[in-house]
């Protein structure tokens, strides 16, 4: 059964939610690179507690397929994230993709983006680590890049 | 049988004790039975990856450059994202 969400809070003690672009970034190499990189390295070796939702990590193996990566790169990225102490990988439900709707309804929000708010939200953190400056406009959302934690 | 000595949070410890009492009750061997569970539980997912997982010597490295090749910005990608998924949901349709 799933659990209520003060309780799914207390499961998933998480300081910040990683947006996509953070790993984009990190794979890219390029501009924020090591930002990116810096930050993963102390999420791999759990210092900074971190989650990103299921739909998210696909959002990335997508765009990897998109630029020729095939299964062998694939597996290497998604078991790169089960090695890192300090990730968590938060599944989001049916409710958790109709209660964003309204973050897309209320701030113009693409479906991608108005998850993210949403699973903040079933957090009950505020923090996302991001390039995308769509969050800034969400009430209650505070967005931060890794150049600006690490 | 043998011994392993975890350490938790606070809040996880009692969470897991309450509950290990709950289902198993309040005698001994309630907190090593759910142990185990919760144990062999976390094996039955990994083992499958651990060839895989094993193989990576630092994660972090093994994702950083993977798309070095694109000239791109990561919110431009995860923007194209959507269009893909969109792409590939009607693809079905070129087909017929």
């Amino acid at each position: 059964m799933r659990p209520e969400r003060s309780e799914r809070k207390e499961l998933w003690r998480t300081e910040i939610l990683l947006d996509s672009n953070v790993f984009l970034e990190a794979q890219l190499a390029e501009r924020h690179g090591k930002a990116c990189r810096q930050l993963l390295e102390k999420i791999r070796d759990g210092v900074v507690k971190a989650t990103i939702t299921d739909f998210h990590v696909d959002s990335v193996v997508v765009v990897m397929e998109n630029y020729g990566k095939g299964w062998k790169e694939v597996v290497l990225f998604l078991t790169s994230l089960l090695r890192c102490k300090g990730l968590k990988v938060y599944p989001l439900g049916i409710i958790s993709r109709i209660r964003a709707t309204t973050f897309m309804r209320d701030y113009g929000l693409d479906f991608d983006d108005a998850l993210a708010v949403q699973a903040l939200k079933d957090l009950s953190i505020d923090t996302i680590i991001s390039y995308d400056d769509d969050f800034d406009a969400v009430k209650g959302v505070k967005r931060c890049v890794p150049e600006d934690i690490l | 049988m043998a011994g392993i000595k975890v350490y938790l949070s606070d809040d996880v410890e009692k969470r897991f004790r309450e509950a290990a009492m709950k289902l198993y009750g309040y005698g001994r061997g309630s907190l090593s039975m759910a142990s185990e569970k919760a144990i062999l539980a976390w094996l039955s997912q990994v083992s499958e990856v651990m060839d895989v997982a094993e193989s990576i010597e630092d994660p972090v490295e093994t994702i950083y450059g993977m798309l070095s090749h694109v000239k791109r910005t990561g919110v431009g990608l995860q923007h194209e994202a959507r269009k893909i998924r969109a792409k590939r949901a009607l693809a079905y349709r070129n087909i017929a």
